[in-house]
């Protein structure tokens, strides 16, 4: 048995196990070390008490928690008051009782841990507790309405009508009931179910527990569709607003966007009157609004992903309006995702509005223009052309990269003075993606400026791995003069700067194993009995992935 | 326990579970009474009154069915337009308890079963106590109801989860299951499932109400033959054939007469047949008063024969009977005549 002081010294532990337990489960996972320690310090403790007593009561009071009559917490602290907390919410009294386990206590923490800020104020700390069913914990709430239910019960009662004297109304009713005549009997003995019925209804229970928002906007649209004061469209109006701030709060953008489909094709119906298209189109235009399209991007950064169908039905509802703001998201999402979304979202609204896309090239950020870069190339219209070739002499190598890409993608042939400056970029990702455009050009002009490069004096001294760039691009071109050059390459054993002319010739042999070109597997076997160290090896790894394909 | 004749118990225990019933049952009527107040007025409702309640009443569902049922069923008609959403929702979530809806879905089903018909006390009061029959402007004023309802729970609060669905049963519970109903819809291809119940227990607690909608008494069973004939038009086939099951052809508090020529009130339905509840027997064969006690009608002789089979149904109300008496007093009534 414990004394009374050390049961109080038992219980303020577990006060300040409980404080901790709850900052640690709203900082960490439940299944972090630091949440899952304090949770288990807390149960220890709890166990410690109930070794010695069958319960632990603990009484709320506003700014204080008694155990045994004994103070065990105070706080005059209207933040973060765990009695407080509770007493707010009626709470006068916690109990744990034995036979407590350590999930009974981890669901408690969670229940005092809420923020009721955040996640709605109907979600009272009674309701959490009465919804997770304790065993071993139990409250005692102070019930107003109770109490009134029970007043009001005795007035009810006072209001029925007079009760009369029983065995002789028993006795009318007997007297009654003879001359009353037989019922007819149609209701069957017994109802019974088949499987079918059964297994429809599991579906039907299961179907319910679906969110309901996307059917709350639909009974809000056939509102608006039988309102007939301008009173009854501002209304609704509100309503509307409330549910999707609501769906809104949630994350329900597939929901979102198949209202929007729905109001949108609402409001083109032309039989509508005035006032009906008026207030419908408020609806509409929130959907282009920075509070929709903030919350969206918010949401795409906190993980939100969105299945090809949705991210079609929501990007098709935007109009040009929500340019400008996606272009700002641009500049404040974190994660990559985010932002390759709202690329792709720009990359589809922007085509009817290549100005305002444009226009964002001004932008002082390097990353917002990249990526304004990398949406004029997924758009391809022309008329980004001469945007795009003041931004290929753009300060920032990365952005020059994308618009290197993106001007050959979008101008063709007409690309060739651009990228044949870009080969000499003094940065190699410029210059690499030059090489890939010319590749994708897959025009002569193009393999004629390639072939020309690599006969260059200058070529021997690229370093290593554009070589092999460049060997890649002309082997994708192929052709016999590609061959001839690149037969006498494999072969030239020149003495002058013949370290980087061996490179040259490794790399070639490289090049040719990936692309597992076999009419030069003669020069290869030729190669394959060099002494230079790092030649005999290419070809014999290239000969290696002609022959056996690895 | 089947058994044929059981004395009735009334011991401090159960005493303080009928009282707690009772008590609860008064709080709710309070409340819907406040509701009604607060919604013609144009106040805020306090949710979490609403949900306090309901969480003791799925509380008294789930351990002590028969009795919360019993109280909702024969509980007196006084005052009957508030009590009528309180009754929608026990034998609403009496029925979510039937078909296996989890705790949390009961205290949900009860918010938006009490909040189904919020619209009601918008409609003008000259159309709500008309006593004669309504014309094409009263029913244009009634039918407008449901979309008073839907916002005037969006009055409540905030949206949230719940509040949602309260708004789209109150939208939908004179829609019909076939959609048949009002208002008419286009952009809603079928009723809720929460609406499906609701408007199930809407209907029988009209059907079995004598100073409702109809004019003097109809035998229980008339209720179960309507919900049964409108199974699968105005109402869901499954689900009703749930309730039917679940209340049986005479309900919880019925009145009735038994073919020993004794009189009694129906204490809880057969798990099975639907004709053979338990029956508090109040009278003998003569109808003189006798201490009362609990028969099974499924009980049967050794010839294969029912003891006791139901005859005739009466009107409670007419002869003052009140279900509710025999648990609420510390006495019962019975004995104390006795």
């Amino acid at each position: 048995m414990l004394t009374h002081i050390e049961r109080i010294s038992s219980a303020r532990k577990v006060i300040e196990s409980l404080l901790r337990a709850r900052k640690a489960v709203r900082i960490y996972p439940d299944n972090s070390p630091i949440a899952a320690k304090a949770v288990n310090d807390l149960y220890a403790d709890l166990l410690t008490l109930l070794a010695f007593q069958d319960r632990i009561s603990l009484e709320i009071m506003q700014d204080a928690i008694l155990f045994e009559l004994e103070e065990i917490f105070h706080s005059a602290s209207q933040e973060n008051n765990i009695s407080l907390f509770l007493f707010r919410d009626g709470i006068r009294e916690v109990t744990f009782k034995k036979g407590l386990t350590r999930e009974e206590v981890l669901g408690f923490v969670h229940v005092v841990s809420s923020d009721r800020a955040r996640e709605g104020a109907s979600d009272d700390i009674v309701t959490r507790m009465w919804e997770h069913d304790f065993k071993h914990i139990r409250c005692i709430v102070y019930e107003t309405e109770m109490l009134a239910a029970a007043e009001t019960r005795e007035s009810a009662g006072g209001c029925r009508p007079e009760v009369r004297d029983f065995p002789a109304e028993l006795s009318r009713a007997h007297k009654d009931a003879f001359s009353k005549k037989e019922e007819e009997d149609k209701v069957p003995d017994v109802i019974e179910f088949s499987d079918e019925d059964l297994i429809c209804l599991r579906k039907e229970i299961q179907r319910n527990r679906a969110d309901r928002t996307g059917k709350c906007l639909a009974v809000a649209l056939e509102l608006f569709v039988l309102a007939e004061t301008q009173q009854e469209y501002g209304e609704i109006e509100n309503i509307m607003n409330k549910a999707l701030d609501y769906a809104l709060t949630k994350g329900q953008v597939d929901i979102l966007a198949d209202f929007f489909i729905k109001v949108k094709t609402a409001y083109m119906d032309t039989a509508r009157n005035p006032r009906f298209k008026e207030h419908l189109s408020r609806i509409v235009s929130f959907f282009s609004s920075e509070r929709f399209l903030a919350k969206v991007g918010s949401l795409l950064d906190g993980g939100l992903r969105l299945d090809e169908e949705t991210f079609g039905k929501l990007t098709r509802l935007l109009d040009k309006r929500s340019i400008p703001i996606l272009i700002v998201l641009l500049g404040y999402l974190d994660s990559i995702f985010a932002r390759k979304t709202i690329v792709n979202m720009l990359s589809e609204i922007g085509k009817s509005d290549i100005a305002a896309i444009t226009e964002a090239l001004d932008d002082g950020r390097w990353y917002v223009v990249r990526n304004i870069v990398i949406v004029l190339r997924k758009i391809g219209d022309k008329e980004a052309k001469r945007h795009l070739l003041k931004i290929v002499g753009h300060k920032d190598p990365r952005v020059r990269r994308e618009a290197v890409k993106a001007f050959a993608q979008i101008s063709g042939g007409e690309a060739m003075d651009m990228l044949s400056k870009a080969l000499d970029d003094r940065n190699q990702s410029v210059r690499q993606a030059a090489l890939g455009a010319l590749t994708d050009l897959n025009i002569l002009p193009a393999k004629t400026l390639l072939l020309r490069r690599v006969q260059s004096r200058s070529f021997v001294g690229r370093d290593y791995e554009e070589k092999k760039d460049y060997f890649h691009a002309l082997l994708s071109y192929n052709g016999d003069d590609v061959r001839e050059l690149f037969g006498e390459m494999l072969l030239k054993n020149s003495s002058f700067r013949k370290t980087k002319n061996d490179e040259t010739r490794a790399a070639l042999a490289y090049s040719i194993g990936v692309k597992g070109e076999k009419g030069f597997l003669p020069f290869l076997y030729q190669l394959n009995d060099s002494k230079n160290d790092i030649v005999q090896r290419a070809a014999a790894e290239a000969i290696r992935k002609i022959e056996h394909g690895h | 326990m089947d058994t044929e004749r059981k004395e009735i118990s009334v011991n401090s225990s159960d005493l303080s579970v009928k009282e707690r019933v009772s008590g609860l049952y008064a709080g709710m009527v309070a409340f819907e009474r406040e509701l009604v107040e607060r919604v013609t007025s144009g106040e805020s409702v306090e949710v979490k009154k609403a949900k306090r309640l309901i969480q003791h009443m799925v509380d008294m569902i789930t351990d002590n069915e028969p009795i919360l049922l019993g109280m909702a069923l024969s509980e007196n008609r006084f005052e009957y337009i508030y009590r009528h959403p309180v009754n929608v929702c026990i034998l609403s979530v009496s029925l979510g308890h039937m078909i296996g809806l989890c705790k949390k879905e009961l205290a949900e089903l009860g918010l938006v079963a009490f909040l189904f018909d919020i619209g009601k006390p918008l409609v003008p009061a000259e159309v709500l106590n008309k006593k004669g029959l309504y014309d094409e402007n009263d029913w244009r004023a009634m039918k407008r109801h449901t979309a008073q309802g839907f916002k005037a729970v969006f009055g409540v609060k905030d949206a949230d989860e719940l509040l949602i669905r309260a708004a789209i049963v109150s939208f939908e519970h004179h829609l019909h299951f076939d959609l048949s109903g009002y208002p008419e819809v286009s952009h809603i291809p079928k009723q809720d499932f929460y609406t499906r119940i609701v408007a199930i227990a809407e209907l029988y607690d009209a059907l079995t109400a004598p100073l409702s909608y109809a004019e003097g008494y109809r035998s229980p069973d008339h209720a179960v033959r309507t919900l049964l004939q409108k199974a699968g038009k105005e109402l869901d086939p499954v689900l009703v054939r749930q309730f039917v099951s679940m209340m049986g052809a005479y309900p919880v508090g019925s009145f009735v007469m038994l073919d020993t020529d004794e009189l009694g009130i129906v204490v809880e339905p057969h798990a099975v047949f639907l004709k053979r509840p338990r029956v508090l027997v109040l009278s003998d064969e003569k109808g003189g008063p006798i201490k009362p006690f609990i028969a099974a009608l499924s009980k049967r002789d050794e010839n294969g024969r029912y003891l006791r089979t139901i005859k005739k149904t009466l009107d409670p109300n007419k002869y003052k009977i009140d279900y509710a008496s025999f648990f609420n007093r510390r006495t019962p009534r019975p004995s104390a005549h006795s």
